[in-house]
């Protein structure tokens, strides 16, 4: 065991890249908001391959790199996004993965042409104290912030193999909402409407709501005095065009909410990107528990890739790094080429 | 009385159900959310995440792999029906009401159709009541402002105002715990902290506490911005 702690560095932080945790609970009648993962799924599987931390880096379409002062693991999730080696070995792959940098090894993850958001968890990673309970950062009042251009304590006795992970999360498919607080302020045929048609998302999109486009959507009244928010509560001001919001809303608010998205399809909305379109579907409470707990399942119970699903730039990637990947892993690959 | 009485319950996702006992803001309605607030803090079933009061609804947010909406409701105390037995904590807060800490009087009380003089003085004749927190840490929304000062919101909003201030629109007064812009009208600033993180509790009113204020001139403010509670005090009756 070496005596110095290794330690991770953000290389050059931006105002997308965020500490988040399962967010904050308990203060929301202050003001506060819960912040947390934009993508709870893939948050949770970069802390469940990476161990021994409740926090992780949450990247967005800006990207992030990592220097590595020591040896350290770490987990990459997002969908679409690459993670490149290089300083060391140099190798490019598809997340979901687990692997150890180097000292002296810098990791770059970057959006492809899908996706939003991104995981980087670290096993053993130090983000200094919370604040209210909770390490997460709120990118609207700051509460929660730290500098990012730290170089953040690794402290880890023992890493696990390297390994690459399938995605978990099903792609494609509508969105599943339940009846919101104000459901009752929109007539019959605008709720049909509103699951009866494409919705696209515009540009004007954070961690604190996606504003969509699509047919409008009138209530009886768009102001109301203000009620609580839960996360994929929308709420449609008076131009008819609803808003979803996301895990850095103000815990309160005056536009009703015609509905909520089901946590289980939460991701699959947040990964969209502007200009992509998607759909509702009204669904019940227990149909969505059921879509949650399946999803929770698949996240724990993962297995390594396949050596069928290696694509030849991972192959290429590994033979450059030789040595990071277990043996039976390798040996898989060998039957596979034959 | 049952807690449900002449309330509505309301779906709010897989997790969440909103219990609200009116659309407006009504000092009976603000009562009886302050109390079901209470009687969930006090109760504390199994299973609550967190509960959110604002002026006419409570937000109850909990885990369903552990508790039911129909078990939390079952697990809360009898109501409490003696209106005399009212929750919540009455104060006086320092405020002052002129110059650059009441940047939009004149403007509101051309508004509003009156003096300035007489603007102040509905406004120290009233007490305020705590109806929610949110928009920001601290940031706290104050019903029971008297009708000749409900005032719409601005068009556009006006450039940022101190932490602090007291402003007013909308039928509503607010006490600011950030800088922004603002749709409403800034009338007064106060002294007090309303947001430490760090404090148990984090926030110096409850929702439900009622607040008088009192005027002070712009130095008194300045002195009293270097104490901790902004001369908040207790009012005893």
């Amino acid at each position: 065991m070496s005596a110095k702690t290794s330690r991770l560095k953000v290389v050059r932080p931006n105002h997308l890249l965020t500490v988040q945790d399962a967010g904050r609970q308990g203060a929301m009648r202050y003001g506060v908001s819960q912040s947390g993962p934009m993508d709870w799924v893939r948050f949770q599987l970069a802390i469940h391959l990476a161990t021994d931390t409740s926090a992780a880096f949450e990247i967005g379409v800006a990207g992030a790199a990592f220097f590595a002062e020591g040896r350290v693991q770490l987990a990459v999730t997002g969908p679409g996004f690459t993670a490149r080696i290089s300083g060391g070995r140099t190798a490019t792959f598809e997340p979901p993965l687990r692997l150890t940098l180097e000292e002296g090894e810098t990791l770059t993850v970057t959006p492809g042409s899908t996706g939003m958001w991104a995981y980087v968890a670290v096993k053993g990673i130090d983000f200094g104290p919370p604040v209210l309970g909770s390490l997460a950062t709120n990118a609207r009042t700051g509460l929660g912030a730290r500098d990012m251009g730290t170089a953040f304590p690794c402290p880890a006795p023992a890493f696990a193999e390297p390994a690459l992970f399938d995605d978990p999360y099903p792609t494609g498919g509508t969105i599943g909402v339940l009846p919101g607080p104000q459901h009752h302020m929109f007539p019959e045929t605008v709720r049909d409407r509103f699951a009866a048609e494409p919705f696209t998302l515009t540009d004007a999109l954070d961690r604190m709501g996606y504003r969509l486009e699509g047919p409008k959507i009138e209530a009886i009244r768009h102001d109301i005095i203000s009620d609580g928010i839960v996360e994929g509560a929308i709420q449609v001001p008076g131009n008819g065009q609803p808003i979803v919001l996301c895990a850095d809303r103000a815990p309160t608010g005056g536009y009703p909410k015609i509905a909520i998205v089901a946590s289980a399809d939460r991701p699959r909305l947040t990964q969209h990107r502007p200009g992509d379109t998607i759909r509702f579907e009204w669904i019940d409470e227990a149909a969505a528990r059921d879509r949650r707990r399946a999803i929770a399942e698949r996240v724990t119970v993962l297995t390594p890739r396949v050596r069928n699903s290696f694509t030849s730039e991972f192959l290429a990637g590994r033979n450059l790094i030789g040595g990071v990947w277990p043996k039976e892993t390798e040996a898989d690959d060998a039957l596979g080429d034959a | 009385m049952d807690w449900l009485d002449g309330a509505v319950l309301r779906g709010s996702g897989e997790d969440a159900f909103v219990v609200e006992y009116g659309e407006e803001i009504a000092p009976e309605i603000g009562r009886r959310v302050a109390a079901l607030a209470d009687a969930f803090d006090r109760a504390a079933p199994d299973g609550l995440v967190e509960v959110v009061p604002t002026f006419r609804s409570l937000l109850v947010l909990y885990d369903p792999e552990r508790t039911t909406r129909e078990a939390l409701l079952a697990a809360l105390p009898a109501p409490d029906d003696d209106p005399s037995h009212e929750t919540g904590t009455h104060w006086t807060l320092p405020v002052c009401l002129e110059g650059e800490a009441a940047e939009d009087i004149a403007e509101c009380a051309a508004g509003l159709g009156i003096s300035e003089a007489r603007l102040r003085e509905i406004f120290l004749a009233g007490t305020y009541q705590v109806g929610m927190y949110g928009f920001a840490p601290g940031f706290a929304y104050l019903s029971g402002v008297d009708e000749a000062l409900a005032i719409p919101r601005r068009p556009q909003p006006r450039p940022p105002m101190p932490a602090g201030s007291l402003i007013l629109a909308g039928g509503m007064a607010a006490l600011t715990s950030i800088s922004m812009p603002t749709g409403w009208y800034v009338i007064g600033r106060t002294a007090i902290t309303l947001f430490r993180p760090e404090a148990e509790p984090m926030v110096p009113f409850a929702v439900g506490d009622r607040i008088a204020f009192r005027a002070v001139p712009l130095d008194e403010l300045d002195r009293l911005a270097a104490t901790h509670d902004g001369g908040l005090t207790r009012t005893t009756s």
